[in-house]
């Protein structure tokens, strides 16, 4: 017990450390952005609004997670065994993700108080249509909590193979996904462009997006976050150390 | 006692020699405390059981003797015991080296008495 | 008493065999020393030990119990420092050691107090402000206030200066005796630490060659030297572990005893230290002077 105590002082304060970098850079820029945007007349004050944007953390949720090896190197000599290492990481992940659960709700909840307030509506960003929101906040808290847990396992298993299969698999797999990104990615637009498709498949994308079902996808994102912190488990349970 | 071993006798023995050495100089007195295993142990960087086993050589002739729950001392009668066996080895630790040796160089027996003789007058 | 017992532990990495077919024994209270050369297996004895990697075949059971399918069982029970900077480097000095003091369910803190000021560890830097000697102290710190009933150091004094060195060993006495424990220590320094030992394991690529009390390891080898041909009539029928020629002259070391042996005009027999036995041992075939001709 005392084992995941330490551990978990540990990992909160590595993983807060990370977080305060994002937590003050981010909408820093973002204020900055609007200022300029703004300031340059691209969009007005009457005709802009305050949206939701903090949502995006589940990227950088997922990224933080990947770290993998200085903690499970240095958990090891403290004499952690592999499951008391599991577990502080779930906790760790669980704590963070209510964390930015909690910032992402009350960010809602204050723009669309501010929106009321100053009579704005929010029709200038066109991804806004396609965020998960919806009106009840104790699901909306909920869908966000396992999307932030499922990124969070994801990055860790993804950290965990990263260190089992070393370097070699590492450059694999960012350039795997890079070629996805940059090549494949843009050959399949350009071949539905080609079709005249490109429209149509957006547009499908698009209703299903703006008919999300936020209630079923948190149910698939809570197997998925169990399902991945169980392949999380099955890597590092006999992960020799490097 | 000591402040350092040499490689060429075990250190246990070294302990036992160097705590008589000091009972015979009368550097540590008879029904006085001798250090314990552990403090011997720290002062010379050694293992306690190694410095033990010097200490035990030394209960078992009778030189030193333990009070439980206070520490080692140094029996009645144990600068004589230490005489008294250091007189019986002298012969097999000192002269025949000596007579070896002088053999290899060739000093006659008449020649090693002179100077015995010589030193005897001058050290007393 | 409570034992840990290596049994038939093998481990490979591709073709390079790391540990063979060891078997080893040490008992709850004691110091053990750990001799080896470069790349001879003992980072991989004591990663072993500690269920840091896991070996190919073999176990290794501590009070009767596996430790791979108790881990918890030696997780509570052992602290290893090892040779590698696996410690965050951002993190204050002061910060690492309370981690270690919840960790490890033994940790004194007056012990790490006493011995931070003994070595004059400044706990206010942080891990990566540290230089290479005082990130060895920091481990010795750490590793000697754990407490823990197995305690493995793997070149614990990796760049300390002499004083420092013998500083360690001094604690690392004293620690024994008001606590008695099982250290597993790992050093390149033979001839500085061999009196600390209640037994040395001399292990040669990944073979076990000596586990002994250090005493009964040089009551069974000798130096015997004279003339090459009487020397020579001499090693016939004998273990020799070694030996070095100087025109007509030659120098053996034999296995047996110094003081059984009845004396030979001519040869002079005498003994080794523990360093130059481990050369002996473990020195490349053809010898240390081959490339002297």
């Amino acid at each position: 017990m005392n084992k995941i105590k330490a551990s978990l002082a540990y990992n909160m304060r590595v993983y807060w450390q990370m977080s305060l970098w994002y937590l003050w850079i981010y909408p820093l820029s973002m204020g900055l952005t609007y200022f300029a945007l703004i300031q340059t007349r691209i969009i007005s004050v009457e005709s802009g609004s305050l949206i939701y944007r903090i949502w995006g953390s589940v990227v950088f949720l997922f990224a933080i997670f990947i770290r993998f090896k200085e903690d499970f190197e240095f958990l090891l000599v403290l004499s952690n065994t592999r499951w008391q290492i599991f577990i502080s990481r779930l906790i760790t992940a669980l704590g963070f993700s209510t964390l930015f659960s909690v910032l992402i709700v009350l960010e809602r909840v204050l723009v669309d108080h501010f929106n009321r307030i100053l009579g704005y509506q929010n029709i200038t960003d066109p991804l806004h249509r396609f965020a998960p929101y919806t009106v009840n906040p104790a699901m909306q808290f909920f869908y966000f909590l396992v999307l932030c847990c499922c990124c969070c396992a994801a990055g860790m298993w993804l950290g965990s193979l990263f260190y089992r299969f070393g370097n070699k698999f590492m450059s694999a797999f960012w350039l795997l996904f890079s070629a996805f990104l940059l090549i494949m990615f843009p050959m399949m637009m350009w071949t539905l462009h080609q079709k005249s498709l490109l429209i149509r498949t957006l547009s499908a994308i698009g209703q299903f997006l703006s008919h999300f079902h936020v209630a079923a996808a948190s149910g698939t994102l809570l197997l998925l976050a169990v399902g991945f912190s169980a392949l999380f488990w099955l890597n590092i349970r006999r992960l020799p150390q490097q | 006692m000591k402040p350092e071993f040499d490689s060429e006798k075990s250190i246990y023995l070294q302990i036992a020699e160097s705590i008589e050495d000091d009972i015979l100089r009368n550097v540590i007195e008879e029904e006085s405390r001798v250090p314990s295993t552990n403090q011997l142990a720290v002062m010379y960087r050694i293992n306690p059981a190694t410095a033990a086993k010097g200490i035990n050589l030394l209960v078992t002739e009778g030189i030193l003797y333990k009070q439980r729950g206070i520490g080692m001392f140094v029996s009645t009668g144990a600068v004589k015991k230490i005489r008294l066996k250091r007189q019986k080895s002298f012969d097999s630790k000192y002269v025949v080296p000596l007579l070896t040796e002088a053999a290899n160089l060739n000093i006659s027996k008449e020649d090693i008495i002179m100077m015995i003789n010589k030193n005897r007058k001058s050290s007393s | 008493m409570k034992q840990l017992i290596m049994k038939n532990i093998s481990k490979s990495y591709g073709p390079v065999h790391a540990l063979n077919r060891v078997h080893l024994n040490f008992s709850e209270n004691g110091i053990y020393g750990l001799y080896g050369r470069n790349g001879a297996g003992k980072t991989t004895l004591l990663n072993i030990l500690s269920s840091r990697i896991f070996a190919d075949t073999g176990t290794v059971t501590w009070d009767g119990r596996d430790v791979v399918r108790h881990p918890e069982k030696i997780a509570a029970s052992c602290c290893y420092m090892p040779e590698k900077h696996l410690f965050p480097g951002g993190f204050k000095i002061s910060r690492l050691l309370s981690l270690a003091q919840q960790a490890f369910p033994d940790y004194s803190k007056q012990t790490e107090t006493r011995l931070c000021r003994a070595f004059h560890l400044n706990t206010g830097l942080r891990y990566n402000q540290l230089s290479g000697g005082f990130q060895s102290i920091f481990r010795i710190v750490l590793g000697l206030a754990s407490n823990a009933p197995i305690t493995l150091f793997d070149e614990p004094v990796l760049g300390l200066d002499a004083v420092s060195r013998d500083r360690f060993y001094q604690e690392l006495i004293h620690a024994f005796s008001e606590h008695p424990r099982l250290f597993i220590i790992s050093t390149h320094l033979i001839s500085e630490s061999a009196d600390l030992f209640n037994e040395a394991v001399i292990i040669h690529n990944g073979e076990i060659l000596r586990q002994a009390p250090v005493e009964a390891l040089l009551s069974n080898a000798f130096y015997v030297s004279g003339r090459a041909s009487d020397v020579n009539t001499f090693l016939k029928d004998r273990t020799v572990l070694g030996s070095q020629d100087v025109n007509d002259l030659k120098t053996a070391v034999v296995e047996g005893n110094l003081h059984t042996e009845k004396p030979i005009p001519g040869l002079q027999f005498s003994s080794l230290t523990i360093q130059k036995l481990f050369i002996q041992l473990t020195a490349d075939p053809g010898g240390q002077e081959s490339d002297h001709e």
